[in-house]
């Protein structure tokens, strides 16, 4: 059982493409860690630096209270999952299972029953004599667990483990490998695209974008419990990525008289309430321009009566029904959303779409309805356009 | 859902696949330096040596050897000296549609090299040069092709060792091709006919040459009253008719060298993916449409490499010829390796590496031609 | 989780498992349709829209049969020749054993017993054949292997230099030098360059221009290499014996090995390797445990075909060699120079030669087509 320390860990490749600046973070003892981002944000080879198949070039990695830089993977007492499973074709699934060991020299006998323990646990011991070739998916994705848990390691590092599996299956190896991980209590880095992954399994997300066309960005956006990033996202990056849809985005200035703080919405002028004002003193005063997100599950068609409500107005342009909730694209009257590039997302993508909000689908508006929203003003975001920061 | 990762399938894919070896500079050594110090030694510099060998006169004296350099007259000698008529042949008595033909050729050529230089966005200079070195050579092998094997022309080594690689290679290549696709429906029994159909490349072409020689044969051989029915009590034998012998060659490396293109082009075929050819057939494609339009592209890739390998090994031809015929009659059937081989024999050392390096350039062309342009053909038609 | 979601559960494969893929599992349309081999229980019935009709399935087999006939009877002519009498042969043909001539075995018992060359030529063609083949393998194999995992980038500027050193070299011999000293002053010339002017070019050639100049050296007559390494042979009084046979024979096909295996090894996914570097394997380990058993298709068909190669080798062997080191085609040859088309002799001979290689093939023919194609397709 082992913690890890990455400090300052960065990655640049002989030919002098940077993959991975300054990444500061810590992974508790018995953790499961996420890392989660886009395409190219870096969350492999952070992964990968830490199992030793890629070497760390900058700053110093730790496992437990070791430094691991220049070790081989063999001598860091770590275990990967790969996310093509990486098989050994040749071997059927106990001797897949018990390479590992078989290497360590382990016993024969004593080998044999801890791949039949583990095969039990995984439900997989009717197919210990198969070849990898002649198994599904799921089947496949239990053979590699299988061949990290035999090890007993200190710490497992599953590269997108789940991302070759059906929809369905994967959801139920989301909740399998979670309750795997409370039964055996071992450090866990998980590396996924998938936000909904990301959410529901890690203790801890780490949120990472790429260092960007220059190299100069260091890829850790921010680290917290899935609770926090959702409800206080550091920057814009985190904002955006965190959460589906995506929240809405719109540039505006703050206005101060006297003790209130207003801005427009469009056409719609938002005061913000005393509490809200408080916790974000750096809103005072200030002439510079913000961007203000809500997210559009924080849009809703009913009022609230216990809670101040800002309005919000718009033109419905597309409703979709879900079932239990309904999406609605709409369009203001003046403002469109806006999209900084330190979202990473394109503005084309955003002037298509308009903003987005999540509502009940009791009173749903037709295509083309005006439609007034109601949102409470402490689930408003704000953030600093120059450097994307949250203002909070 | 398996969406592609730029961490692992992204913008440099060599250098971040290995970079679990990549900067082992002891594997590095240890694992190429052999091979590449050994083809240096055994390739590289003897050829340094043959080329210096090809501008001099070679002797054997008492107690060793002596060179002396005379330049380019081991060439001379082939191209316009004494070893002419065996070398390039003679070329007596052209008949006018032969010229026309050459004509038409360096033509149809020059047009076609004229549209390439103004098709090349850049580097027209380069492509210009190039275009011309290609034309100057082809036409020179044209020429020297059509006049030597029309009218009275008497084909020379060279042309010979030309007729033997295209004729053959050609044969091969289109008999493999179909019986590939032939082997390849689903037919009980057809692993037993892939192990019988490698059987002749595993003869050696010694073997197959004697084997052909005995089958063959007019008076001994299996065919004998098929032979006598064709021709009486004629003394017609195979061997001492230039044409006859020469195809007796080519029908000898056909029947050894057939089930390379089988065995690979039948993997070929298998491997390729059934949907493409299953559309094929919900559209309604005929077998032949099918074929030409959907298989035959996917097909091309590997045919334009079995061509090249083909044709790299059948310029080196010299047992066939030597067992088959003994490079007769006359030098009817002598091709370029066996020309250099007798010059051996005949301790013309200077001569031999002259031939040799005139196989080596002819060779090095003819692939480099395969390589380009049909490769680029390739790539315009079907992408 | 219940069985029939894992079967179903065949996923799409991302761009980095699909060479493990066309290996591990059959892929969508096979699984669909029940094509391939491996592609579930569905045979292949009357009612299958895609089988031959029994029109077409009757000529497919007349072509096959047709051929088969064509590849068979010379041999079968040359197995029943082999026990003809010399009156037989020249009588004019005979076809039957049994029928119309009685066999006999005069011409294998004369072959084996009585021609002294013959076990030696069969004993040398074995060792050339199987030494050089199996050095051929291992310096192939490494080579490609090194080729397709490690990053190569040698300056242009060094090369060149590497290479006029043994112009160099070379060119002093001619010139009269002794080879020692020639040799001497490439490696000066060379070092002597790599400190100075060499330095200053930056281009460096990368693991593709490697390999395709190792290829490439196949285009190369045997005959343009072999007067001088008849001379170098000479030189070092090797000529005539199986160590110039089989050095020359490696380095005449190490092209071809490296041709084949390249790609094997390319396709073999590197995260095999990387799992093995996480289950704890050393390098030597990972490479015999992992990488050697899923390269062994590859590996075997390139031997075979690197032995058919120096089996039948000809030219080589018939400037290299003249008595003690002969090889089976350099006495095939002479037996047919000497004696006249004995026929009944030689084709004992050519069987004799034969047989063990097509013997070999027959058991390892389902190597074959598989470890050619990789390094053919993408070659």
């Amino acid at each position: 059982m082992a913690g890890m320390n990455l400090d300052g860990v960065g990655k640049t490749y002989p030919d002098g493409t940077r993959a991975v600046r300054s990444v500061n973070m810590t992974v508790e003892d018995g953790e499961f860690m996420v890392l989660v981002g886009p395409s190219g944000c870096g969350k492999t080879t952070v992964l990968r630096m830490m199992a030793g198949l890629e070497s760390v070039t900058e700053g110093t990695l730790s496992i437990g209270d070791r430094v691991v830089n220049g070790l081989p993977p063999r001598e860091r007492d770590i275990v990967m999952v790969f996310q093509n499973y990486a098989l050994y074709p040749h071997m059927t699934v106990a001797e897949n299972i018990g390479f590992g060991l078989r290497l360590q020299k382990v016993p024969k006998a004593e080998r044999a029953e801890r791949v039949k323990e583990v095969a039990e646990m995984l439900e997989i011991i009717d197919i210990i004599d198969k070849k990898p070739k002649a198994l599904s998916g799921g089947q496949r994705q239990r053979v590699a667990m299988g061949r990290a848990i035999v090890r007993r390691p200190s710490a497992f590092l599953m590269d997108e483990p789940l991302s070759n599996l059906d929809a369905k299956l994967r959801v139920q190896m989301r909740s399998e490998l979670i309750q795997l991980h409370s039964r055996l209590n071992v450090t866990t880095v998980y590396v996924t695209h998938d936000q909904v992954e990301a959410m529901t399994m890690g203790d801890r997300v780490a949120v990472l974008r790429s260092v960007g066309g220059e190299g100069q960005r260091p890829n850790l956006q921010q680290v917290g419990t899935p609770q926090e990033l959702y409800e206080q996202p550091a920057n814009l990056f985190v904002a955006g990525f965190i959460g589906s849809p995506s929240m809405n985005f719109i540039e505006t200035n703050m206005e101060t008289q006297g003790s209130e703080v207003s801005f427009m919405l469009g056409v719609d002028r938002v005061v913000l309430p005393a509490g809200v004002v408080e916790s974000t003193p750096r809103l005072l005063n200030r002439d510079t321009p913000v961007i203000v997100g809500f997210r559009p599950e924080s849009l809703s068609l009913r009022k609230s009566h216990d809670h101040p409500n800002v309005t919000v107005t718009g033109t419905a342009e597309v409703t979709e029904y879900l079932g239990a909730a309904a999406h609605i694209t709409f369009r203001k009257a003046v403002g469109i959303a806006v999209v900084s590039h330190h979202t990473d997302r394109s503005t084309a993508d955003a002037e298509r779409h308009g903003f987005v909000a999540q509502v009940e689908t009791d009173s749903m508006p037709q295509t083309g309805d005006r439609v007034e929203f109601f949102l409470r003003p402490e689930h408003f975001h704000f953030f600093d356009p120059e450097d994307g920061r949250s203002l909070r | 859902m398996a969406e592609t990762d730029i961490d692992k399938t992204g913008h440099e894919p060599a250098s971040r696949d290995v970079e679990l070896f990549a900067h082992d500079t002891a594997s590095k050594r240890l694992l190429l330096s052999p091979t590449v110090l050994l083809v240096i030694f055994l390739s590289v510099v003897p050829l340094l040596f043959s080329g210096y060998l090809a501008l001099s006169r070679f002797r054997f004296v008492r107690g060793g050897f002596e060179v002396n350099f005379i330049g380019f007259d081991n060439f001379e000698k082939l191209l316009v000296g004494s070893q002419q008529r065996r070398f390039v042949g003679n070329l007596e008595q052209t008949p006018w549609w032969a010229w026309a033909l050459i004509a038409l050729f360096v033509a149809a050529q020059a047009v076609m090299a004229v549209q390439a230089v103004r098709r090349s966005p850049g580097h027209r200079v380069r492509t210009a040069v190039l275009r011309m070195v290609v034309l100057a050579v082809t036409a020179v092998l044209v020429y020297v092709a059509v006049r030597s094997l029309t009218g009275e022309g008497i084909p020379g080594t060279l042309v010979v060792t030309l007729v033997f690689v295209f004729l053959g290679v050609a044969l091969q290549y289109f008999l493999g091709l179909g019986l590939a696709l032939v082997a390849a429906q689903q037919l009980r029994g057809r692993r037993l006919f892939r192990t019988l159909y490698l059987i002749p490349m595993i003869v050696t072409p010694v073997g197959a040459a004697f084997l052909f020689r005995m089958v063959t044969d007019t008076s001994k051989g299996p065919l004998e009253p098929l032979w006598k029915l064709a021709f009486g009590d004629s003394d017609f034998t195979w061997v001492n008719e230039p044409w006859p012998a020469r195809i007796a060659i080519v029908l000898a490396d056909t029947w050894q060298w057939t089930p390379f293109m089988f065995v690979i082009l039948l993997a070929a075929v298998e491997s390729l993916p059934p949907e493409l050819t299953e559309a094929a057939k919900v559209d309604g494609a005929r077998a032949w449409s099918q074929f030409w339009l959907v298989t035959f592209p996917q097909l091309i890739p590997v045919s334009l490499t079995l061509v090249l390998i083909r044709s790299i090994e059948a310029f080196k031809i010299v047992d066939l010829p030597q067992v088959l015929t003994g490079g007769g009659p006359g030098t009817a059937t002598e091709s370029l390796s066996l020309q250099a081989l007798l010059e051996w024999r005949a301790v013309n050392l200077g001569g031999s590496a002259a031939l040799a390096y005139v196989l080596l350039f002819v060779t090095t062309f003819v692939a480099l031609l395969i390589v380009n342009y049909g490769r680029r053909r390739a790539v315009a038609r079907f992408t | 989780m219940s069985e029939s979601t894992q079967i179903s559960a065949d996923p799409p494969k991302t761009v980095t498992e699909t060479a493990a893929a066309t290996e591990a599992q059959p892929g969508w349309g096979r699984a669909l349709f029940g094509l391939g081999r491996n592609g579930g229980g569905r045979s292949r019935l009357a009612h299958d829209p895609l089988a031959l009709s029994p029109r077409a399935r009757a000529g497919a087999y007349a072509v096959l049969v047709a051929w088969s006939l064509i590849v068979l009877f010379p041999i079968y002519w040359m197995i029943t020749t082999s026990f003809k009498t010399p009156l037989d042969v020249n009588s004019g043909p005979v076809y039957l054993p049994g029928v119309d001539f009685e066999g006999t075995t005069e011409a294998w018992d004369y072959i084996i017993n009585e021609e002294p060359q013959t076990t030696r030529a069969f004993v040398n063609t074995v060792v050339v054949g199987v030494v050089s083949s199996l050095l051929t393998l291992v310096l192939g194999a490494s080579a490609s292997y090194g080729l397709s995992r490690l990053e190569f980038r040698p300056r242009l500027a060094s090369v060149v230099a590497f290479l006029a050193g043994i112009a160099v070299a070379v060119a002093t011999t001619i010139a009269g030098l002794a080879w020692q000293m020639g040799i001497l002053l490439g490696l000066a010339f060379f070092a002597a360059s790599i400190a100075t002017w060499a330095r200053r070019f930056e281009f460096r050639l990368s693991n593709d221009d490697i390999a395709f100049w190792l290829i490439s050296q196949r285009i190369l007559p045997p005959i343009a290499v072999v007067l001088p390494l008849y001379v170098f042979f000479q030189q070092l009084q090797l000529l005539d014996t199986r160590t110039a046979l089989i050095v020359t024979y490696v380095g005449a096909n190490v092209p071809i090995a490296i041709w084949l295996l390249r790609d094997f090894f390319a396709g073999i996914p590197v995260h095999l390797e990387e799992a093995a570097a996480i289950d704890g394997a050393t390098r030597p380990q990972t490479f015999w445990f992992v990488v050697l058993p899923a390269a062994v298709p590859g590996l075997v068909a390139t031997f075979l075909f690197i032995m058919v190669f120096a089996w039948n080798e000809f030219l080589i062997a018939s400037v290299l060699t003249s008595a003690d080191a002969q090889t089976m085609p350099m006495l095939v040859v002479a037996q047919n120079a000497t004696r006249g088309p004995q026929w009944w002799n030689m084709s004992v001979l050519i069987l004799i030669m034969s047989l063990p290689v097509i013997l070999m093939a027959g058991f390892l023919e389902r190597f074959i087509a598989r470890g050619l194609l990789v390094g053919a397709v993408k070659g």
